[in-house]
């Protein structure tokens, strides 16, 4: 059953990104939440939980920010160039059993992403 | 027109010339007047409409219509221009000209209750219901985009109609592309037994929305396209 849901949240992620289309709110939402949906299943074991926590958590603070308002595209360009690796490895972990560092290695860098898209952010 | 005159009547008082009137607030008694005048063409019939619509086609292309960018639309497809209705919608002479439009069609469908997702269709709503005053009185409801986890628990919220009378309603929208949003409300209006007669959106994208709505049996009506201003 959660490999269902969680083979979903990856389908849906891939379609999207190879569709151009992750960085509208609507996608956006849809993903945060079919990963809050996998957060419910209780096969799931605690390291794929705070993976999932931690997607579900960027999915919907980025859907939220960007619902309501105009959304230039060089900010969807954005979140390809400094966000998409970080997730897509985060998605590869969830059921690998990975070592907690590598998880938290992980989340991490999806926190990184989050910070590194908010408006006026300077490295 | 009643800006020139105001103008022009006080421009004509001896000494005058020397003040920019352009520059100065409009006094109260000319907003009075505008006011008293806005509620009579109210009532006046097509005219008045065709001079509303007119108006808030201007107002929309002055301050909703965004083309300096290239923008990412919510459904994640992109697009060269971008309607930012809040622009027009919390102006007070584009609030009132969507309200009096939209009370124009709860009139033609013989519906007194209008309701929309939050949050792009709560101001239309509180407009359209504050407007009906003056006229045949609606009632308004908002459809929250999830069931809330504590309280009460509801997903709509305000005057919904008694379901013994089985009175149908209208759901409004600001900006329609695919008609995603609207359609979340028509769900969840329909999953409590309510009929929705029809959709009002300020401006269709054209890209879809009517042809999805039309699949549920539902009529948009648009008040404007995107051909109104966009070649």
């Amino acid at each position: 059953m959660e490999i269902l849901a969680v083979a979903r949240l990856r389908l849906e992620f891939d379609k999207f990104s190879s569709e151009g289309r992750l960085g509208g709110a609507q996608p956006l939402r849809e993903l945060a939440a079919l990963a809050s949906k996998c957060l419910s299943q209780p096969e799931l074991s605690m390291a794929d939980k705070v993976l999932l926590f931690g997607l579900s958590s960027f999915f919907d603070s980025l859907a939220s920010d960007r619902s309501e308002r105009p959304v230039a595209q060089s900010e969807s360009d954005n979140l390809y160039q400094v966000g998409h690796e970080a997730l897509e490895n985060a998605l590869d972990l969830i059921g690998k059993s990975a070592e907690p560092e590598i998880v938290l290695s992980a989340v991490s860098r999806i926190v990184d992403v989050q910070l590194k898209l908010q408006p006026g952010f300077e490295e | 027109m009643l800006n020139r005159s105001w103008r022009s009547t006080l421009a004509s008082f001896p000494g005058s010339r020397i003040i920019n009137w352009r520059y100065l607030a409009k006094p109260k008694w000319v907003r009075i007047m505008e006011r008293a005048s806005a509620i009579e063409l109210d009532g006046a019939g097509s005219e008045s409409s065709m001079d509303s619509r007119s108006r808030l086609r201007d107002l929309i292309d002055e301050l909703s219509l965004l083309k300096s960018d290239k923008f990412e639309l919510a459904s994640g497809r992109s697009s060269n221009f971008y309607f930012d209705m809040k622009q027009t919608m919390l102006h007070p002479e584009g609030a009132d000209h969507i309200a009096s439009l939209v009370l124009d069609h709860m009139d033609r469908v013989s519906c007194r209750y209008i309701g929309g997702m939050a949050v792009g269709a709560v101001p239309i709503v509180s407009q359209v219901v504050m407007k009906s005053l003056t006229r045949n009185e609606v009632l308004g409801f908002y459809v929250r985009d999830e069931k809330k986890s504590h309280g009460t628990e509801q997903q709509i919220y305000g005057h919904l109609p008694d379901p013994a009378a089985r009175e149908p309603v209208v759901l409004c929208d600001d900006v329609t592309t695919t008609g995603g949003s609207v359609l979340k409300a028509v769900g969840e209006v329909r999953k409590l037994g309510f009929e929705v007669r029809s959709v009002v959106t300020i401006v269709d994208r054209l890209e879809g929305a009517k042809e999805n709505l039309a699949r549920e049996g539902i009529e948009l009506v648009a008040l404007f396209t995107k051909e109104d201003f966009i070649e």
